[in-house]
């Protein structure tokens, strides 16, 4: 490297970005160079203007008063309301909730009820677009039955999202159907198909018993005398 | 309630009370940092208290808010720096800001240059020039005893990125300064 070489990489090796090896390189140089010893010396100069004028700048303390000030402005604060920030979000997530749930209501045209006659609780398969409703699915009876479904439940979600019946206990296994219907792994109508062959294969049929034939104790009955223990007996 | 429990032995405290409690402790030594960065800002030592007041303000009625209580240091510190830049900017207050920097330079330093007050008007204009992102790592970095780590901490930034803005910020103030230092490289 020359001196216009070394005078370019000044200013980076006053800053200290220069690597370790050209770094010695360059102290090696101006050691004995007069010309980029001043150089040198002037980059050192300029780096130490920059960096004292901006220590310079936020050296000063406060004044006396200042902490006692802001310890008597924080003492006269009220203290922030941990607990009541609190209760005033929660009062917004009930109040949201209760606006989500009335625009649900009002928005829904066909609300599925458990009748008694039915047989099975109905599931709702709903798109995302509202205006478009595929047709009522029944879930299996099968299901139903084995779940021992008596008292649906209704649960909402909100955004449109299918409207499913569940009795209580069994919103996973509903929400497993209602995943598989709505991503068409599973057909609501195969299922049904399927739980009745499945029903046939387990109907109940009523066995029959021929009656047992007794013969009549007493008149014609045989009066041999049973035979000794002893003679079985070799 | 807070009295009832304030006569229990133990420790048991109120919310509320543990909570100023935490922030009288986070806040230690932190108003004479946000002080220090509104400083770097305003350069005006009565603004720069009320702005360093405001910012301890500011934290104590959202201290709730912070989640990792490790960065309240850095938040307070960028709570004063918005503050102040807010301060200028509200009041285009820079011709009064300069006026009043040239009569708080303290005593000169070491280095001669540095002590004369042109130079350090100078500094100053070349501070201002920065780039923010460049201005605040090189106005904390000038605060007495925050190394490259810390000042990652504070900013919630990188150590690498710490001190790529660092050199980048002090080798555009000292290009800029070029001309007023002399027996400068070209």
């Amino acid at each position: 490297m020359g001196c216009e070489e070394y005078s370019g990489v000044m200013l980076d090796a006053a800053l200290g970005a220069l690597p370790a090896a050209r770094a010695t390189e360059l102290r090696a140089h101006v050691s004995q160079c007069a010309a980029c010893a001043s150089g040198w010396e002037a980059a050192r100069a300029l780096v130490a203007a920059v960096d004292g004028g901006v220590a310079r700048i936020v050296a000063g303390e406060p004044s006396p008063q200042f902490v006692p000030r802001l310890r008597a402005l924080l003492a006269a604060e009220a203290p922030p309301a941990v607990w009541s920030w609190l209760g005033w979000r929660a009062s917004l997530g009930l109040v949201a909730a209760a606006a989500a749930a009335a625009f649900l209501l009002l928005r829904t045209p066909q609300r599925v009820t458990h009748s008694p006659g039915a047989s099975a609780p109905a599931l709702v398969a709903q798109s995302p677009d509202s205006s478009v409703r595929t047709a009522p699915v029944t879930a299996p009876p099968a299901i139903a039955r084995s779940h021992g479904i008596t008292a649906p439940v209704v649960v909402r979600s909100p955004f449109d999202q299918p409207e499913v019946l569940v009795p209580r206990g069994q919103l996973a296994l509903a929400l497993l159907l209602e995943n598989a219907i709505t991503r068409r792994q599973v057909d609501g109508g195969q299922l049904s198909a399927l739980d009745q062959r499945t029903a046939a294969y387990l109907e109940l049929k009523a066995i029959e018993i021929a009656p047992l034939e007794v013969r009549a104790l007493g008149g014609g009955a045989d009066t041999r005398a049973p035979e000794p223990i002893e003679q079985g007996r070799q | 309630m807070d009295a009832v429990v304030a006569t229990l032995p133990g420790t048991a405290l109120s919310a509320e009370q543990a909570h100023a409690r935490e922030f009288e402790e986070r806040l230690a030594d932190c108003p004479k940092l946000a002080y220090r960065v509104a400083l770097g800002v305003l350069r005006n030592p009565a603004e720069a208290e009320d702005v360093a007041q405001e910012a301890a303000l500011r934290a104590y009625r959202n201290f709730h808010q912070l989640r990792d209580r490790e960065r309240f240091r850095g938040w307070i510190a960028r709570t004063a720096w918005r503050l102040a830049l807010d301060r200028i900017r509200a009041a285009g207050r820079r011709e009064r800001r300069e006026v009043a920097a040239v009569a708080n330079v303290p005593e000169p330093g070491v280095e001669e240059v540095a002590a004369s007050r042109e130079l350090q008007k100078h500094v100053e204009r070349a501070l201002d020039a920065l780039p923010e992102k460049l201005r605040i790592v090189m106005v904390l970095a000038a605060i007495e005893g925050y190394d490259t780590r810390e000042l990652g901490t504070l900013l919630d930034i990188p150590e690498g990125t710490v001190r790529s803005r660092l050199f980048h910020a002090r080798k555009q103030m000292a290009e800029s300064l070029k001309w007023v230092v002399k027996n400068t490289p070209a």
